[in-house]
């Protein structure tokens, strides 16, 4: 009931746009004029209409109401009390000149005219005003709707915003087309750094005063600026974007004209200030929860990581302990052939330790985001052939060709991750493969992407699996032989290393049989 | 006399097994376990090679590799952690001749001794004149005509490619990093110009017919540099 009340005294003022920035002297003069013309022309067309009733000698009370409706008309075009007064007393007048006995004269014969002309004024003036009372409140009506549905608008607006410079620029832009006026609006986050900003109207809000206002604001959560106490000479008025835990920003808005800002206007804007702190308080919320979720998500995903690795690690380690021990308490009965076998699968299990070790190392570092990727321009040739080189150490019986084209392709990448990513591929294709497969590394380029492909044609990997092998803790299940060789930790990390580098992996099935895993990076 | 080489690492297990390994090549071995005792050992027995690794207790391996070349040329091989490439080239850069990764494998390490010692001979022999070409298995570089031939068959290099291959034969064996090969081909001013000598070794590396999957003259390493295969 308040509000509404305090929207219909200010009505004037905020309702309609034009209003909302004073006539100047100017223009008052010339609707005065204006006004003065139509009169004289309404009484001249009542005059004349009236002229023909009287010599047609039609019922006098007529003319009456011909100067009646000539006010009546004219308080509606007019809007102002003075204009009915003055409509009034001008029909009053003509008619006692014009047709009251002595004709041509203010003077009059018969008394009752008096009462004539009296209640002739008291008529046309209370009926004119009436019409301006339903005109203007028609005139509210509208407005009022014009208010509400500009708001409704806005809201619906500021509903779909995705981030804080969204926010700011649709909001900035509704008021400043509402008011015609500069609006500037700068959003706060905990540490007072700027999130979100948006200024239409430079030079509105550029000057010292006026950042030492906006300033204020933002400490004091009180507004200030042009037409307030403190900042007085400031070329805008800041208002202070309030929510329970404290300021989140400021809004400046400098209108256009040198007019002082007025209450409703600021009743205007506190209400979008209200919709722009419950969004940026839903986003928050968003954020936060969603932080909770990735925080669960990690402390999942540690666990796993350390079964997985607890598993990875136990399997080697059974392997060296077992084959040490009996080594040492067989000495004497084992012959040299097998102690050379001993200590050749020993060294073998603790080169794969050392190998889990590695991708483990990486895949923490990229976990805790330490891993800066340490970018420069390789050529892909030189990466692959590390990587084979690499890996043909412990390669046994498998055959690692490399497929390289003519042209020497280079690549912005960190060269030793992605050699991780191939020694990784090669490992697992040698693992997953039977002694004497093929196992090739092409490189080529497609468009502008560098294409690398790891092909062997051992067992393949299931159908079913095909989707999961990049899930970090994936063992793959073709054989139980293979089973100790898992390697889940080893393409997620592939994984992570590719998309940090703006690249994809995917992995298929080879024809007859065997794996194709490839990746790519775009080139610039 | 045998050669002696000096074995600096603050793991007990690793001076153990690489002192073994390397009197059992006939070499002698001394070892240390900190920075200050290698320098002090370096300096006062004069060893053939020093065998460090970066990560000591007391002072940073760089530091150490930094004192001695103030007053010595023994040649050093490094050892250090994988995936501290940067502390690699470092090393290399403040006058380490060579470097292997942990962990490791001992015949590895001792190839390297033995082409470092080898390059002393030959050194000690043509200190004088400089040597007037090379022959890596099938390759013959004439320093003086200026060609090259693989498997008798010429081939033809542009003066960059050229340059590289000498400066490489040259090193023989050695690791020379991405910067020293830049410095040395495009001069001072383009040291950083990376782009182009990997262009340039590729184009080498197809005149001299290598298979991508086993290199038989330029051995790349990844994130640090180049070295022509030795023996």
């Amino acid at each position: 009931m308040k509000i509404e009340k305090k929207y219909t005294l200010d009505k004037e003022s905020i309702y309609v746009d034009h209003s909302s920035s004073p006539m100047n002297k100017g223009q008052a003069t010339d609707k005065i004029i204006k006004m003065i013309s139509i009169l004289i022309l309404i009484m001249l067309l009542c005059t004349a209409v009236s002229m023909l009733f009287f010599h047609i000698r039609m019922f006098e009370s007529n003319i009456v109401m011909i100067y009646l409706l000539g006010i009546l008309s004219f308080s509606y075009l007019a809007e102002g009390y003075i204009y009915s007064l003055a409509a009034s007393v001008c029909a009053v007048l003509l008619y006692n000149f014009f047709f009251t006995e002595p004709y041509y004269n203010l003077k009059v014969n018969n008394p009752d005219y008096i009462i004539t002309f009296f209640v002739m004024f008291i008529v046309g003036f209370i009926t004119s005003m009436l019409t301006i009372k339903v005109k203007k409140e028609r005139q509210q009506v509208e407005d009022r709707e014009q208010y509400i549905s500009s708001l409704y608008i806005i809201g619906k607006k500021l509903l779909d915003v995705k981030n804080e410079e969204d926010l700011v620029r649709i909001s900035a832009q509704e008021i400043s087309q509402r008011f015609d006026a500069d609006v500037m609006i700068q959003l706060y986050n905990e540490s007072g750094e700027i999130i979100g900003r948006y200024i239409k109207g430079e030079d509105s809000f550029d000057g010292e005063l006026d950042r030492s206002a906006c300033l204020e604001v933002y400490q004091s959560g009180s507004p200030c600026g042009h037409g307030t106490i403190l900042f007085g000479e400031a070329k805008a008025y800041y208002q202070p974007i309030m929510s329970m835990s404290g300021v989140l920003g400021v809004l400046g808005i400098a209108l256009s004209g040198t007019g002082n800002i007025l209450h409703t206007q600021v009743a205007f804007i506190e209400v979008i200030i209200a919709q722009i702190v419950v969004i940026m308080e839903r986003q928050k919320l968003n954020e936060n929860q969603k932080k909770v979720q990735l925080e669960m998500h990690k402390e999942r995903l540690r666990a796993d990581m350390l079964r997985s690795i607890s598993h990875d690690f136990r399997t080697p380690l059974a392997g060296i302990m077992g084959l040490a021990s009996t080594a040492k308490d067989n000495y004497d009965k084992i012959s040299d052939e097998v102690r050379k076998n001993f200590l050749q699968s020993i060294y073998d299990d603790a080169d794969w330790l050392n190998e889990l070790v590695e991708n483990i190392l990486q895949t923490t570092r990229f976990e805790e985001g330490r891993t800066k990727l340490n970018l420069d321009e390789e050529a892909a040739e030189e990466i692959i052939t590390a990587a084979i080189t690499h890996v043909n150490k412990h390669a046994g019986n498998h055959f690692v060709y490399a497929v390289i084209p003519d042209e020497i392709i280079l690549i912005k990448v960190d060269a030793i991750l992605i050699r991780q990513v191939i020694v990784n591929l090669l490992n697992n294709a040698i693992n997953y493969s039977p002694s004497g497969s093929e196992i090739v590394v092409s490189l080529y380029r497609d468009g502008n992407k560098v294409i690398f492909e790891v092909r062997d044609n051992g067992p393949g990997i299931l159908r079913d699996e095909l989707d999961y092998v990049f899930e970090r803790y994936h063992h793959n299940r073709t054989s139980k032989e293979t089973y100790r060789k898992g390697m889940g930790l080893g393409l997620s990390l592939c994984k992570s290393i590719i998309e940090a580098h703006g690249g994809k992996i995917a992995v298929s099935n080879n024809e007859p049989h065997g794996t194709i895993v490839k990746f790519y990076i775009f080139t610039e | 006399m045998e050669p002696l080489i000096l074995v600096v690492d603050d793991e007990k297990s690793i001076r153990s097994f690489l002192r073994i390994s390397i009197e059992m090549q006939g070499y002698k071995c001394i070892d240390a376990s900190d920075g200050s005792t290698a320098l002090m050992l370096a300096i006062s027995r004069n060893p053939e090679i020093l065998i460090l690794d970066l990560g000591l207790p007391d002072i940073d391996g760089i530091e150490v590799i930094k004192k001695l070349r103030m007053v010595s040329q023994i040649p050093i091989i490094i050892i250090s952690a994988r995936g501290h490439e940067r502390e690699k080239i470092e090393a290399l850069d403040a006058g380490a001749d060579d470097y292997l990764t942990k962990p490791f494998s001992v015949p590895e390490l001792l190839a390297r001794i033995r082409v470092i010692l080898r390059h002393k001979t030959l050194q000690d022999i043509t200190v004088e004149q400089e040597s007037q070409a090379f022959r890596i298995r099938d390759l013959l570089i004439d320093t003086e005509k200026h060609r090259v031939w693989l498997t008798d068959q010429e081939i033809k290099l542009t003066p960059n490619e050229y340059k590289v291959l000498v400066l490489l034969a040259k090193n023989q064996g050695k690791v020379l990093t991405h910067r020293y090969i830049a410095e040395n081909i495009y001069g001072g001013m383009l040291s950083n110009d990376t782009q182009s000598l990997r262009v340039c070794m590729g184009n080498l590396r197809r005149k001299l017919g290598e298979d991508p999957s086993k290199p038989q003259y330029i051995i790349t390493e990844i994130g640090v540099g180049y070295r022509l295969v030795d023996e």
